[in-house]
């Protein structure tokens, strides 16, 4: 039968091992503004651009992504998805939302308006709270990671 | 009627490097060899011999994607094993009273 104190010491080790992996989560200061702008540029090129420009942004987001998660997952060992259960998945879902909505906003307010400008400032919105909200996924999966949870 | 305290201990998981690296790996998606040799602070053969272990256990995956450069290995957790690390954890704390 196992003595409660080595179920303790086993559990040190477990916690122990969780921190190592919130120690290891250092993003890189330029990957949220880098994923911000991938972002910035499909919503702005997606509102004003013609078919060749926004099949030109697509392309440009899509390949910017996979540089990014292969970038990210060589600089610190290791991939957590935004999306596994926790607190940390509301800004995940957070900086999802609000891309769409951006991006919806945008369009509409490129055709209604006619003008270039909203859809600028709606792109630079999402660039901003992609870096806000991406810095607080961060934040918020590191204590997860640490608390055990 | 509640389950005896040592149920869902298991000894493949309970050595303490095992434990260490399924603790790591549970927190994570997936971790790069060198990650998980970091952490153990042990040599790479050391590392690949545990890992064997618990791959063979059918609880971690080892994958070598080929492309160009180096490869790195990278390692995960399968869903037996996802269960069988929560299962261990929980009898821990049982047997704690945590």
């Amino acid at each position: 039968m196992m003595e409660s104190h080595s179920a303790r010491d086993a559990l040190d080790l477990v916690a122990d091992a969780r921190a190592a992996a919130a120690d290891r989560l250092v993003t890189p200061w330029w990957y949220h503004p880098a994923l911000g702008l991938l972002g910035a540029q499909l919503i702005f090129g997606y509102a004003v651009g013609g078919t060749a420009v926004k099949l030109a942004c697509l392309a440009v987001y899509l390949l910017g992504i996979a540089a990014l998660v292969r970038a990210y997952r060589s600089l610190t060992g290791m991939w957590i998805s935004g999306l596994r259960p926790g607190r940390a998945r509301r800004s995940a879902i957070a900086i999802g939302v609000l891309f769409a909505v951006c991006m919806i906003a945008a369009i509409v307010a490129a055709d209604v308006a006619d003008h270039w400008w909203p859809a600028a400032a709606l792109a630079a919105v999402a660039l901003g709270g992609t870096i806000v909200l991406g810095r607080r996924f961060d934040d918020v999966l590191r204590a997860e990671l640490r608390a055990g949870r | 009627m509640t389950a005896p305290p040592e149920a869902g201990l298991d000894e493949t998981i309970h050595a303490p490097h095992r434990l260490r690296i399924c603790a790591f790996l549970a927190a994570t998606d997936e971790a790069e060899f060198s990650a998980l040799r970091d952490l153990l602070g042990v040599s790479d053969s050391v590392t690949s011999k545990h890992l064997k272990v618990l791959e063979q256990a059918g609880y971690a995956k080892v994958s070598k994607p080929t492309g160009r450069g180096r490869v790195k290995t990278w390692v995960s957790l399968t869903p037996a094993g996802r269960t069988a690390f929560a299962a261990h954890v929980d009898a821990l704390r049982r047997i704690t009273g945590a």
